[in-house]
């Protein structure tokens, strides 16, 4: 009986190490799988979820900074801004040299019109890359919107020099103008833009509010 | 108001204020703006300089400040700041640097001119054209302080008649002035006048067919001295008028003015014919330009004279629509021997003047040339008598350059 016992206790374990492995050999086939998943979902626009795909992944396989910039990413797709910051600011802590995850930040607080943390967000953009065409063009965007217009004029016109041909540096740097009283030369801005942008709404806006 | 919504926009205040306290830049343009707009330009100044400092890398701020010195009168500041922007890219095809540069030199020309160095004003206005053409205050500038003519000779001839009672007479006055700038000390001005006439038994004043008697002459001379500086201005004169069959007159006059484009003066005169009268005069009056083509003045004159005393109110209206000027001037009320400085002409009537009037157009043909016609009436009375005065007269005056 004795032995009995003791053969099947041996018999036990060996079906819980089974099970074991086996748990183990799902998890790690399913991680690459649910990645597979999140970025077919997200082609096809369901970025709930592709977004679920990620979550599922976290409980799997714990925290990363790829895993946190993806899930930053598809939370601003889905709109959930709130958990896209969350998960920017997550990928920034575990890489805090990377500047993608500082430029996806931007991103999310200036569609959600939080303009001073994205005056913060874009000056720790700029402090590693001064350069950085998008982190200054947001950072203009943050200045305009809080009615520091002089600044946002002055970063939109060296934005236009560089780049003549990206429509919004000129209507940005037109509605600024505009603000400051210097509609006769906002005007000429918003034109230019026009005669080669025929539908331009920011351009059309700014001659309708001269 | 529910006391939940006075919460919200008490939070609100509180948030916008705490915002603005957090980034003195945020919204600092358009609450500078409106500083500006309620009168309060050293707030509006005050705002943009607590955001970026006093000496702004920025250019539209700067901009702005050398603006706000520029409404706040301190003509040096902005022209120091709008030099300093037109040599920024920024003010590339930018007309607002170029309008403000010019406005500032121009402040800075009436500053000098209130100041009463002429010369330099005229510079400075030049300045201001050099910078932008369209500059309209340096224009006006530099026609109202023209550099003096070396010498203005000014000659009229006319008719005169008047009338008292029965008498009526008929003839022609000429006069000539001369003035003559002494460096920008002074302005000499040396005048005399002739009349003669006759007595007309024709019904009318204007009847040139009757028959003349009784011929008078009469002749007057003036020497005067002026100077204006900046807000003060200054002139004397000596008089002397002698007519057929009276004392000559004699006397002087003095006329002190305050003021530019709005002030006051005060006129005193002292005239004295032997063995016959004296007549003191005084004539505090007020000027007003509201705008630069229409002047108007008005005062009294109070006169003591031996013969009696009196008093007149005066009035004028100075009508400038280049190239043509009207003067109007005229009392109400009694005057003897009434000085006036315009002319310079004395009023010699033994009669007293009731009311009456001139007028004056002027032409200006040119730079040098200045035509003019005038008309002159005056209500006489005399021991009883009632009679008229009147004058018509053209003249020309040369501006020697």
């Amino acid at each position: 009986m004795t032995r009995l016992r003791a053969k099947h206790s041996r018999g036990c374990a060996g079906l819980l190490a089974l099970g074991l492995v086996l748990a183990a050999g799902f998890t790690r086939a399913d991680t690459p799988d649910l990645y597979r998943q999140s970025y077919a979902l997200e082609a096809k626009g369901d970025y709930q979820a592709a977004l679920g795909r990620m979550r599922e992944v976290r409980k799997a396989a714990g925290a990363s900074y790829f895993l946190s910039l993806r899930t930053g990413w598809l939370a601003y797709l889905a709109g959930d801004y709130e958990t896209a910051e969350a998960s920017y600011r997550e990928a920034i802590k575990a890489k805090s040299g990377a500047l993608e995850a500082k430029i996806g930040l931007t991103l999310v607080l200036y569609v959600a019109q939080r303009w001073k943390a994205l005056e913060t967000a874009c000056k720790q953009v700029l402090a590693e890359d001064a350069m950085h065409p998008m982190a200054r063009a947001r950072l203009a965007s943050s200045y305009y919107a809080t009615g520091n217009y002089p600044d946002a004029a002055a970063i939109y016109r060296k934005l236009v020099s560089a780049f003549p041909g990206e429509l919004d540096y000129q209507t940005g740097l037109g509605w600024a103008l505009l603000r400051m009283g210097k509609g006769g030369e906002a005007q000429k801005l918003f034109y230019a833009v026009l005669a080669v942008s025929p539908d331009n709404p920011n351009a059309l806006q700014g001659i309708a509010a001269k | 108001m529910t006391p939940a919504i006075g919460f919200v926009l008490f939070w609100l205040a509180g948030a916008v204020a705490d915002e603005a306290e957090a980034d003195p830049r945020a919204g600092a343009w358009d609450r500078s703006v409106q500083l500006q707009l309620d009168g309060d330009l050293a707030g509006a100044e005050r705002i943009m300089t607590r955001g970026w400092g006093s000496t702004p890398d920025n250019y539209w701020v700067s901009l702005r400040l050398a603006y706000l010195a520029l409404l706040q009168g301190r003509a040096d500041e902005a022209i120091r700041r709008y030099q300093a922007l037109r040599t920024r890219p920024e003010a590339e095809g930018d007309r607002d640097v170029v309008r403000g540069h010019g406005s500032a030199l121009a402040a800075k020309g009436w500053q000098l001119v209130n100041g009463g160095s002429a010369a330099k004003a005229r510079a400075q206005f030049r300045q201001a054209l050099a910078v932008d053409p369209d500059n309209a205050s340096a224009v006006q500038g530099l026609t109202l302080i023209a550099p003096p003519p070396l010498a203005s000779p000014e000659l009229w001839t006319g008719l005169v008649g008047h009338s008292l009672g029965v008498y009526r007479y008929l003839g022609f006055a000429l006069y000539g002035n001369l003035s003559v700038p002494v460096q920008d000390w002074f302005v000499v001005r040396v005048a005399g006048r002739y009349v003669s006439s006759a007595r007309a038994s024709g019904r009318s004043a204007l009847s040139f067919g009757g028959r003349r008697e009784s011929p008078w002459t009469l002749d007057e001379a003036y020497l005067s001295l002026a100077r204006s500086k900046g807000l003060w201005g200054g002139e004397i004169v000596g008089a002397r008028s002698a007519t057929t069959g009276q004392a000559t007159l004699w006397g002087g006059a003095g006329r002190l003015r305050v003021g530019t484009f709005w002030g006051g003066q005060l006129e005193a005169v002292y005239l004295r014919a032997s063995g016959w009268a004296r007549n003191v005069q005084v004539l505090p009056a007020l000027y007003y330009w509201p705008v630069a083509a229409v002047g108007l003045q008005a005062g009294a004159r109070l006169t003591h004279d031996d013969r009696g005393d009196s008093a007149s109110a005066n009035a004028g209206v100075s009508l400038r629509l280049s190239p043509l000027a009207l003067h109007l001037r005229g009392h109400l009320g009694e005057e003897r021997w009434a000085f006036a400085f315009d002319g310079p002409s004395l009023a010699s009537f033994d009669a007293v003047t009731s009311y009456g009037g001139s007028a004056t157009l002027l032409w200006s043909a040119s730079e040098s040339w200045r035509l003019a016609v005038q008309g002159e009436g005056e209500r006489l009375r005399a021991e009883g008598a009632i009679g008229y005065y009147w004058s018509a007269s053209i003249g020309v005056q040369y501006s020697v350059r």
